[in-house]
């Protein structure tokens, strides 16, 4: 198959993996084939429902947060919160990762070895699933970081698999640009990817049953079992409800009604991530949207008339057979790529295969105009760049300069306001935060690019920012006496606007393999001493002590201006002195005392 | 004579004094600089709160599409800050059609067959029917009262004594009250009991709080009333509460419609009504719809949110006639809840290949019409209209970040006059000055309060008009930019007040008095409220507010100076000694007030300085206590003797 999206795969590389699938299906914990170029891991697919769903989960869709140690980057830096996924197919991972099996070192030794262009992971139905976590955990392990010699790219093969993680999980893959090693296979009217789209509550009694037949070393199923078509209207419903509840949330404008009425339903977290490549009789249809793909698997899995959905039921588990079929003949299929240009409403006959209606269609378009509204919103903050740009050089060329002349530095001077160009500063301050905080919030609502905060130039523009205007915050907040009313600045009072420029620095260093030391970070400096003078020394000594070792740091790294916290009428220089003799004598920042003084 | 004013006063002050401390406390806490709504030098910095972010970001999303116009530098003064750019925006055209999704989406779900199942269970017993269902509890509601008995309005409040307290009236006092149906009304008292007794109950277990009240028929109206009686407390309830009938008639008048929407309330209910069942739109002159109406026919469903386009509808299903009567909403329903099951092609010809037209289409189908029809051809401009009504607040919304950013150089403005009054050697703060002198920097400032007025009183006219999104008010960014306006302009309303209309003879009364005070600090003042910060924990200040607390600290002072020189003139003559107990007993307590707020710095500096006319009047005070000697005792005793 011809096409850009799928770069790097052809048929071949396809029909290896599910040869690798299927091969799997006796073999624990995974099965393991190499070529020349291509090292191929697959792993085997279950049909008990307790590797479906942890019995020991007391959550509706069996879902479980992501160890954020294990798996740094599978978070959302924005809202800072961790990617959820299916807490039985993460068992299934534990599994295959821990020391009882050699999976790990095997690894190893293909990555070490630099021999293999790519390795992939592939598998069928709960295999799949696997395959995708093994994936991440491959990412995470050695892809990760920067490395000085090349590691071999993965790439996830998965034939009607479950979905596995939630919104977050699809953005983390998104962001780290990580979303192009996930390929998906899915039969027009397969069930299994829909199953997790269901309350666990709704399906948890025919679960056990449908699985056994899903299981295709037993027997077909019968075509009048009534308990078969109860279960395909059961998931079908919950995905109706699912994707219609996305679809307004993504087209509607925040009507309260939909609030309410999501307020009394329990809504499946699980999205689809990566590229999904739809079969249907005589053609395959791929589409990387996250958003249409969910209103795909619910529209492709209408029926047209009556008789059709009295079959239906059956098709949903006979197409999770099809892939062995789909594979032989994928040379004879055409295949159409799904994106704005060719969604019409009327005709299109990709789109007529996979049966989707007007309004499939549709919503299907909303969800990639919501695509498209994001990349514009992106040029939007893009062109706002200069203006931030222009604000700071005003605040490092003019403002920083003229403070270190009145001896106090530029924190100082901001504190007591008492000139004109203070008040300037405070204007553009506040001009920063608005400009930064209107990203912010288009970063927590989802309303950029994926990718938008993985970006490298805006990661270092908003630490230079976060760096240069933070202590301006800060002097703000005790000029106004906030300590005393709010709290702490570090508790109560730091803005999120830095926060997340600081997670995103952090993420940023953490990938080129830079462990950050303390919870707290070099633009809050003034926070700290600001909290602790004016205590009496021996109360802080052990903390006035650790800020002396972590200052260091923070000027190498560029977190703090040497030039301005000595200055001879700083708070910080006049904190210091006031210390007992002893600890001069001995602090770190001695020389650097008396280095400023002189000049 | 003098004495229940007296009590009433203190009672005031009193309360005045609680909700002052707490009002400003919290006011400075969490932050004002939002979304640059704060270049202000005295601002408390604080987080800009998640809150906030989403909705800068909805706005922007929201205007990202028409507009190119980038936000307009927050100091460069723009003249025409509401202009009608802004209107013209809200009729840019509507990409997706949502109603008929929205039914969908309802349809789809459990609440819709498990709510008519239960229905059916009442219609059937003839008696409430209470069941928990994967953790919702229903509560159904039988048809007990005759269509025949509706039709007579009766007032709300006059029978409940207060019970719908929660509903809130309408700042314009020509509005009839709110009515209900006296059928309906009757029976809610029995059914009140009931509901209490078994629901508190069979809640408790429950980690999420959720309860369903359904009703078909009079049923449903009853259903809807009583669901009202529960959201309209003086305090919400603690569980979500979602109000579904079927073929329910209207339960009240405009009145009643408007104060649920105002009230923000509307959301909570949703009505669904077979476009062949006449019961819903019977008397549809007297009496209104409000919350959501989901009108459904065999093939689909369409939801319509807001009460004009609702009577729209009404209308265009009056004028059709005949066609199957199928009133049986289980047919509906059943039929319905497996709609989705069924890809559903567009059956008039050609489709649109404009996503919007071809999904008010598709909603028209749904609803068994064609769009050939002239019904048909109503009821999508029907359609149409409604959608545009429900976009206009968010696109309106959208406009407000900008302009608020666009009178901050206003606000600036009285910031720096206040600071700069202060700085000043004059030591006459920024209330003072603006009551005492009239000069050009008065004169600039005075215009700046007079923009910022014009700005916020818009805000609170769309509001009220429910011109913005049902939660705006709540919205945490203007909840403190309201309040953090208000504690800086309000001193300077007052005392243009007293420089300027005062002292004129059509003027009745103080500025706290005979709706002097403007409307929007009322409502200010409420959003506070509703906002409903818990209060933290306080720490002392050690240096003072940078905007006293009470925003009417100053109008308060400007009465008890009149008591004061009352006081002072006539007390050689002693006459009327209940008078002058009055008088006494509220300078007192206006002393211990404003005591109270001084030691605890909750005033700014300008209250303090040198020569601040509080601090005259605290030296008046003082003056005449001493003067008078002993003679406050014999107050005193008075105002003892009269409580005697």
């Amino acid at each position: 198959m011809a096409s850009q999206v799928l770069a790097g795969i052809n048929n071949d590389l396809i029909a290896r993996s599910w040869i690798a699938s299927a091969r799997a299906y006796g073999t624990e914990p995974y099965h393991k084939e190499e070529t020349e170029e291509i090292v191929t891991f697959s792993f085997r697919p279950s049909f008990s429902e307790k590797e479906w769903f942890s019995p020991a989960s007391k959550s509706s869709f069996g879902e479980i947060k992501m160890n954020r140690d294990q798996f740094p980057c599978m978070r959302s830096i924005g809202n800072d919160v961790d990617a959820t996924v299916n807490e039985a197919f993460l068992k299934t991972l534990e599994l295959l990762t821990s020391p009882r099996t050699s999976f790990c070192d095997v690894v190893k030794m293909v990555v070490d070895g630099r021999r293999h262009k790519r390795i992939v992971f592939t598998g069928h139905s709960s295999g799949g699933a696997t395959a995708i976590l093994a994936t991440v955990w491959y990412l995470e392990t050695y892809f990760k970081k920067q490395s000085p010699l090349p590691v071999p790219e993965p790439l996830c093969v998965t034939f009607g698999a479950p979905l596995v993680g939630d919104y977050v999980f699809q953005h983390a893959l998104g962001r780290e640009n990580w979303s192009r090693f996930f390929v998906n296979f899915v039969a027009r009217f397969d069930i299994v990817p829909r199953l997790v789209l269901a309350r666990k509550a709704s399906t948890e009694k025919a679960l056990p049953h449908v699985l056994r037949q899903l299981d295709p070393t037993r027997p077909p199923i019968q075509e009048n079992d009534q308990s078969i078509a109860e279960f395909y209207k059961t998931v079908m419903k919950d995905t109706a409800t699912v994707a219609h509840q996305a679809v307004c949330e993504l087209i509607g404008n925040g009507e309260a009604f939909l609030e309410t009425l999501s307020s009394f339903l329990e809504l499946s977290p699980y999205r689809p991530a990566g590229t999904f490549v739809f079969s249907t009789g005589t053609r395959l249809v791929s589409v990387n949207n996250s958003d249409a793909i969910l209103q795909i698997l619910f529209y492709a899995s209408q029926s047209s008339n009556e008789h059709e959905l009295s079959l239906v039921p059956y098709q949903s588990i006979r197409d999770h057979h099809s892939y062995e079929e789909l594979v032989q003949s994928m040379g004879l299929r055409s295949f159409t790529h799904l994106d704005l240009h060719n969604l019409l409403l009327d005709g299109e006959a990709a789109l007529s295969d996979l049966g989707l209606s007007t309004r499939a269609r549709q919503c299907v378009r909303a969800a990639m105009d919501a695509e498209k509204k994001r990349v514009d919103n992106q040029s939007k903050v893009e062109a706002k760049r200069p203006k931030i740009l222009e604000k700071l050089k005003w605040l490092e060329e003019e403002y920083k300069p003229r403070c270190r002349t009145h001896k106090n530095g530029y924190y100082d001077s901001f504190k007591f306001s008492l000139e004109e160009h203070d008040f300037r500063a405070n204007v553009t301050r506040a001009e920063l935060a608005g400009i930064v905080d209107e990203v912010l919030g288009l970063v927590k609502k989802g309303q950029l690019p994926d990718d938008f905060e993985g970006q490298r130039d805006w990661i270092v523009l908003a630490t230079r920012y976060r760096r240069l205007v933070e202590p301006l915050d800060i002097a703000n907040y005790h000029r106004h006496l906030k300590q005393e009313d709010t709290g702490p600045y570090m508790l109560k009072g730091r803005p999120n606007r830095y926060k997340h420029a600081q997670r995103g620095y952090e993420h940023d260093r953490m990938k080129a393999g830079v462990e950050i030391e303390g919870a707290s970070c070099g633009s809050c400096f003034w926070a700290e001493v600001e909290d602790l003078q004016g205590k009496p020394y021996g109360e802080v000594e052990v903390k006035v002590k650790e800020l002396e070792r972590l200052l260091q740091g923070w000027i190498n790294e560029g977190e703090v201006d040497h030039e301005q916290i000595f200055l001879e009428g700083s708070t910080f220089r006049n904190w210091w002195n006031s210390f007992p003799e002893d600890h001069k004598r001995y602090s770190p920042l001695r020389e650097l005392m008396s280095e400023t003084r002189a000049t | 004579m003098g004495k229940p004013s007296s009590t009433k006063q203190a009672t005031v002050v009193v309360a005045a004094l609680a909700f002052g401390w707490l009002a400003i406390e919290l006011a400075f806490k969490p932050f004002l600089e939002k979304f640059r709504s704060s270049i202000d030098k005295s601002d408390p910095t604080k987080d800009p709160d998640d809150a906030d972010a989403e909705a800068v970001a909805a706005a922007i999303a929201a205007a990202a599409k028409s507009s190119d116009e980038s936000i307009p530098k927050t100091l460069s003064l723009c003249e025409d800050y509401y202009s009608s750019s802004s209107r013209s925006r809200v009729m840019e055209e509507c990409r997706y059609e949502t109603s008929e999704l929205q039914a969908s989406l309802m349809m789809s779900t459990p609440l819709w067959s498990d709510s008519w199942t239960l229905c059916n269970a009442a219609n059937c017993a003839r008696s409430i029917q209470i069941q928990n269902i994967a953790g919702i509890i229903y509560v159904a509601l039988p048809p007990v009262i005759k269509m025949t008995e509706l039709g007579d309005l009766v007032a709300l409040e006059v029978i409940q004594k207060g019970n719908f307290s929660g509903l809130s009236t309408s700042l314009s006092s020509d509005e009839p009250p709110p009515m209900v149906d006296a059928a309906i009304l009757k029976g809610l008292e029995s059914s009140l009991a009931l509901f209490h007794s078994q629901i508190t109950q069979r809640l408790q277990p429950e980690e999420k709080k959720r309860v369903v009240i359904t009703g078909h028929s009079t049923g449903g109206a009853q259903a809807a009333l009583i669901a009202l009686w529960l959201l309209s407390q003086p305090s919400p309830p603690s569980f979500h509460l979602l109000c579904i009938t079927f073929g329910s008639p209207l339960l009240g008048n405009q009145s009643l419609s408007s104060a649920i929407s105002r009230s923000r309330l509307a959301h909570n209910f949703c009505h669904v009504v077979s476009i062949y069942d006449l019961a819903p739109r019977s008397n549809d002159d007297l009496f209104w719809p409000f919350g959501t109406y989901l009108f459904c026919s065999e093939n689909g469903g369409v939801c319509l949110d807001n009460a004009a386009s609702v009577r729209r509808m009404f209308q265009i299903l009056n004028t059709t006639t005949g066609t199957p009567h199928i009133e049986e909403y289980r047919h509906y329903v059943f039929t319905l809840s497996d709609q989705f099951l069924k890809s559903r092609s567009f059956l008039g010809g050609n489709i649109s290949d404009n996503s919007y037209k071809a999904g008010v289409e598709l909603a028209v189908e749904s609803l068994g019409f064609s769009t050939d029809h002239p019904s048909g051809v109503s009821m999508k401009e029907c359609i149409e209209t409604a959608t545009r009504i429900r976009r206009a607040p968010v696109l309106r919304a959208a406009e407000l970040p900008i302009q608020l950013a666009n009178v901050l150089p206003s606000r600036l403005d009285i910031q720096w006059f206040k600071e700069s009054c202060e700085a000043s050697p004059n030591q006459l703060g920024y209330y003072d000055v603006s009551r005492q002198y009239s000069n050009q920097r008065e004169i600039k400032v005075n215009m700046s309060r007079a923009k910022l007025a014009r700005f916020w009183d818009s805000v609170l006219e769309m509001v009220e008009k429910n011109e913005l999104p049902f939660d705006f008010h709540l919205g945490k960014k203007w909840v403190y930019a309201s309040q953090f306006y208000q504690l800086l302009a309000e001193p300077l309303d007052i005392a243009y007040f007293y420089k300027y209309k005062f002292p004129l003879p059509e003027t009745s009364g103080h500025y706290l008095e005979n709706g002097n005070r403007p409307k929007r600090y009322v409502v200010i003042d409420k959003w506070w409220k509703q906002s409903g910060e818990p209060q933290k924990e306080k720490r002392a200040r050690t240096r003072y507010a940078s905007a006293t607390q009470d925003p009417c600290f100053w109008a308060k002072l400007e009465e008890a100076k009149e008591w004061l020189n009352e006081m002072r003139s006539g007390s050689s003559s002693g006459s009327d000694a209940e008078r002058r107990a009055l008088l006494w007993r509220k300078i007192v307590g206006f002393e211990k007030y404003a005591d109270t707020l001084v030691k605890r710095m909750d005033v700014s500096a300008d209250v303090v300085a040198t020569k601040s006319s509080y601090m005259v009047w605290v030296e008046n005070l003082r003056e005449f206590k001493n003067r008078v000697g002993n003679g406050i005792e014999m107050f005193v005793d008075e105002i003892d003797a009269m409580e005697t």
